[in-house]
């Protein structure tokens, strides 16, 4: 890792512990740090079949609306987050995700390939089988998402 | 009217404005040896150079607001890139044969109309064709950085 992080403990009158992380920006670095730390909710609340359970972030392959739902797929199954996506958008961290269009959040780790086969949308291979599509117009934005979460990289 | 559309309608109207009135001089001179900003034709029609130049001015601004404002189309999700450039290219040909009309830019000869689509057709054609070359080169550069970040995160999970 490279950088040298810079400690401070500051008491306050607030009850359990509150730690803050404060960087330029959301690098894989800092992530680490994050991650390390326990901070970010590894899980998110989801419904199956009506019942509540908890799914890993890892696991989530992409998150989607589906008519009036959003959904989130694993490899295994698709549930329903009692969310809208933007809202997951703004919950979710970890440079792992981001929005592709105006319908769909995917997970980077779970990508295979990006093709443009001559339509509206760009398709995205994922693992497991999955497609996923991005709009033309995030194309730009998921650019610069995956340079900036890369470190400048090969965009 | 959103603020993006209004910033092209604006950039195509003082594109517009300028390329009607130095194209249209620029044309004049090849065809008469002299630069005149209007076809005589236009401007004897409207009975005055002034009156001529602010007409131009007028609809050349308007037809280049109309090219960039139709460029939204290739923001629709659900067309296609061949869709959406045919439909630009319509919406371009017939402004431009209206308003070349009006203007005397062309007139209502059935050679020169089929020699302006033909024209057209190969430019919108080049256009699709070098938009489809950089979108297909977009996935590849998309596919090569997942990639990338893929692997620096395995580095990363193994520290």
């Amino acid at each position: 890792m490279g950088l040298e992080p810079k400690i401070i403990f500051e008491t306050a009158d607030i009850d359990g512990i509150e730690i803050i992380i404060r960087a330029k920006e959301l690098t894989p670095d800092v992530e680490t740090i994050i991650s390390k730390v326990g901070i970010e909710k590894a899980t998110m609340q989801a419904y199956y079949n009506g019942a509540a359970v908890n799914i890993r972030l890892d696991d989530i392959i992409r998150f989607y609306r589906d008519g009036r739902d959003v959904r989130a797929q694993t490899s295994k199954n698709s549930f329903v987050i009692k969310k809208p996506l933007y809202a997951i958008e703004e919950e979710i961290v970890s440079p792992d995700f981001v929005r592709v269009s105006g319908s769909e959040i995917i997970n980077i780790r779970y990508i295979e390939r990006f093709s443009f086969v001559g339509g509206g949308m760009m398709r995205i291979e994922m693992k497991e089988s999955i497609v996923a599509w991005a709009s033309r117009r995030y194309v730009n934005l998921i650019k610069e998402h995956l340079k900036n979460a890369s470190g400048g990289g090969v965009l | 009217m959103n603020k993006r559309m209004l910033k092209k309608a604006i950039i195509g109207a003082i594109v517009g404005t300028v390329l009607g009135n130095a194209v249209t001089g620029f044309a004049m001179y090849l065809k008469a040896g002299v630069f005149k900003l209007c076809m005589p034709e236009f401007v004897e029609m409207v009975d005055g150079f002034i009156p001529a130049v602010i007409i131009q001015t007028i609809l050349s601004a308007l037809f280049g607001a109309i090219c960039f404002v139709s460029t939204a189309v290739y923001d629709i999700e659900d067309w296609s890139l061949a869709q959406a450039a045919s439909t630009h290219f319509s919406i371009i040909f017939v402004s431009y044969t209206v308003i070349g009309f009006i203007l005397k830019w062309i007139t209502p000869n059935f050679k020169e109309i089929i020699t302006i689509f033909i024209f057209f057709a190969i430019v919108y054609f080049l256009i699709w064709l070098i938009m489809f070359l950089i979108y297909r080169n977009d996935a590849k550069e998309l596919t090569k950085a997942a990639k990338e970040y893929n692997e620096h995160k395995k580095k990363g999970d193994n520290e």
